[in-house]
């Protein structure tokens, strides 16, 4: 059933893009309206995957890299629909489709098998820990993408319009940042409550900790001129691979006892 | 002194050590787990004890945490000269109002809390004290460590599993007690603590140790159980024998030539000798085996004496800390995110995701 509605998703992502990548110019009024249908139909299939997850193993689904592949690219798709009602802007989304569609792909081929989550697990600090570090992590993704399309256009777009992507690029870190920190303050009362430390010197929290100062300095670079524009849209991308490095980099590529 | 005041407050220098501490961060990442050997031990002490013991003599793996401290310092004195500076910009008298706005309040806000969070770390990195692996049996106590006058009574472990054997529950009923009395009781558990100024104590795992050696006396329909503690020798019955123990070998096995001697010191496999008496009166005496418990029963006045075992009693492995920080880490990490939230929801088009005049 799960991985019914998972592919679903995915087959919607993907042809809502392809009428997206049609249409770039916006012309194309009819195509651009299916594509944004296709979309939403693939967030809710998407939902559901999540919610049948949910219910399968009585926790949020952030355990294993198989739930979290679902959560990361779910927050991402909630963050385009956002942009999409409240701002109808959509351009962004031909780079952030692509990160969902990849990670759902990631996600069905990986092991979806359901485990009892560890005692020391089963607690809502962890819970909400591990859903604002996603949310973190989903705007980080959409303000490179920003910093991609303010690249892109530099030479050819309007000042508007790089000025739209440069405020998204700022707006997105200072929100994913806020998200970033409060989920670095859960981990470390919830490991405060776990086994008497709030900070591990392991790898996955060094890699946090490397991320958080990373996106102070980003942010930072508002109150320089020189920085702004071109340099800061470089940084937005730099941090998306930083990003990925902390999420998926330390566990593949590191022995960590955060064990994700 | 003023060309120094300036070079801190310039922002490019804190764009700057944010990338250079990143990188150095970045280093200390991939050292972490590449050289377990010489970091591993680093969270089993207090920060700073551990830096300059094990990190000094271990400089190849732990060079980027010295610098990580450094490049700190540099931004610390980097945040608080900002802030004042801020400060005294927006709170200078006959300045216009306009001076003092939401966002310049929360920003210093934001850079206070962090400032306070970073003292925090600092009074738990130097203070305090971490212990592990304390062991209390159930039914006993044992102080607090640098307290004089706390201690620790386990009234009661209750542990269960599940038909795979996962872990269902490991609940402690721990007392905390101050001059006989107590001043606090809790059901210590995974993720749930017991707090108390400034102490903390967890239960990490469970276990059990052998405490007396059980015997079964039986006959005449009834039976009585019997136990003799294991570092005592000997024990009268209620129904007036005397077991008195010849021999003990702990972890019995036999040697090539088939003598007998102990394999450890720890109660694997007990061999006994036992003698009774009733009175004074020696009556019978013989050798009982664990792993054959039935095979060598002693037999007198109609009566039958077997060793079924060992009793054995419970204990909860426990560490205690105490970090006197963590409560400023608290206080400076809630004004920090409540004031970066506050950034987020001040009005004005730019507080939103998107400037919204821009796109029409
Ligand atoms: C770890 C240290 C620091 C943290 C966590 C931090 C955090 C922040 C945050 C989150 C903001 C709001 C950003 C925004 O509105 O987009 C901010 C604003 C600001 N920060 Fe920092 N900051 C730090 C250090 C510094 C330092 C060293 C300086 C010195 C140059 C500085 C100067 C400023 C200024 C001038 C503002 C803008 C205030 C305004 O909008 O009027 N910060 N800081």
């Amino acid at each position: 059933m799960t991985e019914i509605f998972l592919w679903l998703s995915i087959a919607f992502y993907g042809a809502g893009f392809i009428c997206h990548v049609l249409d770039q110019n916006g012309s194309r009024h009819t195509l651009q309206r299916v594509s944004t249908y296709m979309l939403i139909l693939a967030l809710i299939f998407h939902t559901i995957v999540l919610a049948l997850r949910v219910m399968e193993t009585g926790h949020a689904p952030i355990a294993g890299r198989f739930e979290t592949l679902l959560f990361f690219s779910w927050s991402i798709a909630v963050l385009n629909t956002i942009l999409l009602f409240r701002y109808r802007l959509r351009t962004t989304d031909t780079l952030t489709i692509p990160v969902i569609f990849l990670a759902l792909l990631l996600a069905a081929f990986s092991d979806s098998g359901v485990y009892r989550l560890p005692l020391a697990l089963k607690t809502w600090w962890f819970e909400i820990h591990v859903v604002t570090s996603f949310f973190a992590y989903a705007l980080f993704t959409l303000a490179a993408a920003a910093g991609a399309f303010y690249l892109l256009k530099e030479k050819t777009g309007t000042g508007t319009e790089l000025g739209i992507y440069q405020n998204i690029t700022y707006r997105s870190i200072l929100w994913g940042f806020t998200f970033f920190s409060s989920s670095m303050l859960l981990g470390a009362i919830w490991g405060y409550l776990a086994w008497g430390s709030y900070w591990l010197w392991e790898s996955k929290s060094a890699a946090s900790l490397l991320l958080w100062f990373y996106y102070v300095g980003v942010l930072h670079t508002r109150m320089l001129k020189r920085w702004r524009g071109k340099t800061v849209s470089v940084m937005a991308i730099v941090g998306f691979a930083l990003v990925m490095f902390t999420y998926l980099g330390v566990s593949i590529f590191l022995k960590s006892t955060h064990g994700m | 002194m003023k060309s120094i005041w300036k070079f801190f407050t310039s922002a490019r220098l804190a764009v700057v050590l944010s990338l250079l501490i990143t990188i150095d961060v970045l280093t200390g990442t991939i050292l972490l787990s590449s050289s377990p050997k010489a970091l591993g031990t680093i969270d089993l002490e207090i920060f700073f004890y551990w830096l300059f013991g094990t990190g000094l003599n271990n400089l190849t793996a732990s060079w980027w945490i010295f610098l990580l401290l450094a490049l700190l310092v540099l931004f610390v004195v980097n945040t608080i000269v900002c802030t004042v500076d801020s400060i005294v910009f927006m709170f200078r008298p006959r300045r216009d109002a306009a001076r003092i706005k939401p966002r310049r309040i929360l920003s210093q806000a934001i850079h206070l809390g962090f400032i306070i969070g970073l003292l925090g770390h600092l009074v738990s990195s130097a203070s305090g004290f971490r212990t592990m692996d304390n062991r209390l049996f159930e039914g006993s106590s044992i102080p607090i460590p640098q307290s004089s006058e706390l201690s620790l009574r386990l009234n009661k472990l209750d542990v269960a599993f599940t038909k795979n054997g996962d872990m269902l529950r490991m609940d402690a009923y721990l007392s905390l007690i101050r001059d006989k009395r107590v001043v606090k009781d809790k059901v210590v558990r995974l993720n749930e603590p017991l707090l108390y100024q400034g102490n903390a104590v967890y239960i990490t795992h469970h276990g059990e140790a052998p405490e007396s050696m059980k015997f079964e006396l039986s006959g005449n329909g009834t039976q009585e159980i019997i136990k003799i503690k294991l570092h005592e020798r000997s024990v009268t019955t209620n129904w007036g024998y005397t077991l008195k123990l010849e021999n003990l070998i702990p972890d019995f096995a036999r040697d090539s030539k088939g003598k007998a001697y102990s394999a450890s010191k720890q109660f694997r496999n007990p061999a006994l000798e036992v003698k009774v008496y009733k009175g004074e009166k020696f009556l019978v005496s013989g050798w009982f085996l664990l792993k054959y418990p039935n095979k060598t029963p002693l037999a007198f006045d109609g009566l039958k004496l077997v060793f079924p075992g060992l009793a054995y009693r419970p204990y909860a492995v426990l560490t205690i800390n105490k970090d006197p920080g963590t409560v400023i880490i608290l206080s400076g990490a809630l004004i920090f995110i409540i004031s970066l939230i506050g950034l987020l929801f001040i009005k004005g088009e730019e507080m939103e995701l998107v400037k919204r005049q821009t796109l029409k």
